[in-house]
């Protein structure tokens, strides 16, 4: 492959999934500054492995690239850290819908990173269990497994958020 | 509604709630190419590591090369091309008397069974190097197009410059264009680069095969005998590590790097 057609080969594929990825990884870290910065590397480690991935489906590459980012270690702390400060990434939605981004966001931060990103792929992405098992590289049984215990630890967290929020509005 | 839907709904509204913000393409792509670059810069390391698992460092039957060599291990690449020629021949109007490598061209493998991509641009390096054609030469590099290429630790230049001046020097003048076809007439190791990092591997192969950190066999120093002095090779194996010229190429045929091991 000659050096200038992985770049033109890869800027296709940047363009029509940078945004999507970005937004995937604001749900799985609710910051944006943090979201961007994984979701660039993710990018630059698929364009690193492009020769092998580009005739593949590269998106969930990606996606399992960010996740992988998302659950280490050290990016755990540099989120934390961000979390910790005056929280200049935070998400600035727009006005109205503040408080259905903070349920959402605090709810799913007590998830563990692979379960937030089963959850966010299944309903945010409308994806299926055999895709999120393949975009993940995980046994669907796992998956299913992760899916069931993620909803069970979300329902009292949102529903009772929901429910105030129903009150307040009564 | 069910509590699924409910989420759905949930999630579609704090979607709405995001404003669209496009990542840099440039800071990307350079982060990429720093990603690759470093990838082949750690490759000595790796190599040990994958060469412990007996699969990642592959001896590679050149079809034709130089020496025999025996795979010791599976080699997913390293398929036939087609109609490609058995020998690689230096034209007849080759200027002997200035260029180190023209002096002492003569007919070296095509290697045949290298993955295409690979096999065609060691063959572009070889023609080109015999000439002392620099720019060519650094066009192959790709560093013109922004790709990584390393030619000189801690150099940031023109490598076409960089090895002229290494010929051309009357003080310091080393025959680095000879060397370069002499490297690339040795058998290679492919390797298996980012097994250790995350997801798919990439593969690249480095002349010669003496270039890692694992313990150099007897056969791979004599390869080394007829490029350099056998004082200076003595030294190499007394200090255990081969310090000399390697070049590598990634299956594709992306050319990274020619460089001396010091």
């Amino acid at each position: 492959m000659r050096k200038n057609q992985r770049e033109l080969e890869f800027r296709d594929f940047f363009v029509a999934q940078s945004e999507p990825l970005r937004r995937f990884a604001i749900f799985l870290t609710g910051d944006t500054d943090v979201a961007a910065d994984l979701a660039q590397e993710s990018l630059a480690r698929t364009y690193q492995h492009w020769g092998r991935i580009k005739d593949k489906d590269p998106a969930p590459y990606a996606r399992r690239t960010l996740v992988n980012l998302v659950r280490s270690e050290h990016r755990r702390k540099l989120v934390r850290r961000k979390h910790d400060e005056s929280h200049p990434g935070a998400v600035a939605p727009r006005s109205g819908e503040v408080d259905e981004w903070m349920r959402v966001s605090s709810a799913l931060r007590s998830l563990s990173p692979i379960r937030r990103a089963v959850v966010v792929l299944r309903f945010y992405e409308d994806m299926t269990e055999a895709d999120i098992a393949r975009t993940l590289d995980r046994p669907i049984g796992t998956v299913k497994s992760d899916l069931h215990r993620a909803l069970n630890a979300l329902r009292p967290l949102l529903s009772e958020e929901t429910g105030k929020r129903r009150e307040e509005v009564r | 509604m069910s509590f699924e839907d409910e989420l759905r709904t949930t999630f579609r509204r704090a979607d709405g709630s995001l404003e669209r913000e496009a990542l840099d393409w440039h800071a990307t792509i350079n982060r990429g190419r720093a990603r690759r670059m470093m990838q082949f810069v750690a490759m000595g390391a790796t190599v040990l590591v994958l060469a412990v698992a007996g699969f990642a460092v592959t001896r590679v039957d050149l079809g034709g090369g130089n020496e025999p060599v025996t795979p010791v291990g599976p080699s997913e690449t390293t398929t036939p091309t087609p109609d490609a020629p058995e020998v690689l021949t230096p034209p007849d109007d080759l200027d002997r008397t200035e260029c180190s490598a023209a002096r002492r061209a003569e007919p070296v493998s095509a290697q045949t069974l290298l993955p295409e991509g690979a096999r065609r641009m060691r063959a572009d390096i070889i023609e080109a190097a015999w000439g002392c054609d620099y720019e060519r030469l650094a066009e192959l590099t790709g560093l013109q197009e922004g790709e990584p290429f390393s030619y000189s630790l801690g150099a940031d230049g023109d490598p076409a410059e960089y090895w002229r001046t290494l010929e051309e020097s009357v003080s310091a003048g080393e025959p680095v264009m000879e060397r370069l076809v002499q490297v690339l007439s040795l058998p290679p190791a492919e390797q298996r680069i980012g097994a250790t990092v995350d997801g798919p591997r990439e593969d690249a192969f480095v002349w010669p095969r003496a270039h890692g950190e694992g313990e150099i066999t007897d056969e791979e120093w004599a390869e080394l005998e007829g490029i350099y002095e056998p004082q200076l090779l003595n030294d190499m194996r007394e200090n255990g590590s081969y310090l000399g010229y390697r070049v590598a190429i990634t299956a594709d045929g992306d050319w990274l790097l020619f460089t001396a091991g010091d």
